[in-house]
């Protein structure tokens, strides 16, 4: 049993980066059945270290207010506000161009590989999250997009999960060992 | 347990009313008001394992695991019952209150899909531009 805890002050063991294919199912889910998005985004910053970047959230707020979904731009703005203060904020513009790139093909300039790359790069403000997870429960880029991020390969030590297989993992960890 | 599940901030804000009530010359009301708010304050900052198991979205097997491996943040009592502190709630609770719910079966995983791409294949057309 543990003290109760604010979201950041101790690494949770496990460290993911929602792609904006995920963060607009939660957004579109119903609350009942939710789908699998919604619920891995529920506990980010609770059950596991989330991290995102304005990267991630411009382009998921530039698909919400899209004629189809007709988002009223504040609300997304509200929800985001809450899920940034939930997860850990890095700045993909900050890092050398390049590096995202060298993973090649059509994927090279998404959002979420630079994250992704920028939290390896952010050095020692997230290197305890890191660490806990490097020896812990691992570093997760969940994502919908399982043509470009197949389920299993890894990219930078980034393990490509679905949102369904992520949530699994999640509700996996404190079960006792039989 | 419903009182328990208001945050700081409209903690705050209610406190903030009680204040204009007093300004108004409405005292019992203030006074009612602020009894509430000394209740709630004072209520313990955990909530059950079910409950937390509908705000997670989860089972309340999984929510006992959780605080048995210390993968959140809780206790168990003696008489076996399990507690979640509310501070490890919050995001969730506030990240609930937002999301809108969207109607079982109303876009399919292509139309989100397509949705996306329009947006990503804009901005590389703006990027193309602007080189």
């Amino acid at each position: 049993m543990t003290q109760f805890e604010g979201p950041f002050t101790h690494p949770k063991g496990i460290v993911a980066v929602l792609d904006t294919s995920v963060l607009v199912r939660a957004w579109l889910s119903p609350v009942q059945p939710a789908n699998p998005s919604r619920r891995v985004m529920l506990l980010a910053g609770g059950i596991y270290d989330s991290v995102t970047s304005a990267q991630i959230l411009d382009e998921v707020r530039d698909v919400l207010v899209r004629p189809r979904f007709a988002v009223p731009p504040i609300r997304v703005s509200k929800w985001m506000d809450i899920f940034l203060r939930a997860s850990r904020q890095v700045f993909p513009q900050l890092i050398p161009s390049g590096e995202a790139g060298a993973v090649g093909g059509d994927i090279g300039d998404l959002a979420v590989l630079h994250t992704a790359y920028a939290v390896n790069a952010s050095g020692e403000e997230l290197e305890p999250v890191l660490a806990a997870a490097r020896g812990d429960g691992g570093w997760f880029l969940v994502s919908e997009n399982t043509r470009d991020f197949v389920p299993g390969h890894n990219v930078y030590g980034w393990q490509f999960v679905t949102a369904h297989e992520f949530h699994r993992i999640l509700v996996r960890r404190g079960v006792p060992p039989r | 347990m419903g009182s328990a599940l208001l945050s700081q901030k409209q903690i705050r804000r209610l406190s903030s009313l009680a204040r204009r009530l007093d300004a108004h010359g409405l005292k019992e009301e203030s006074r009612t008001l602020r009894e509430v708010l000394a209740e709630i304050e004072n209520s313990p900052r955990e909530l059950s394992a079910s409950a937390a198991a509908r705000i997670l979205e989860v089972t309340p097997q999984t929510v006992r695991n959780w605080v048995r491996g210390a993968v959140l943040p809780g206790r168990k009592d003696r008489t076996g019952h399990f507690h979640v502190g509310l501070d490890s709630l919050t995001a969730a609770l506030e990240l609930r209150r937002v999301l809108p719910g969207g109607r079982p079966g109303a876009l399919t995983e292509d139309e989100i899909d397509a949705e996306i791409e329009g947006v990503r294949t804009e901005r590389r057309a703006r990027a193309a531009r602007g080189r």
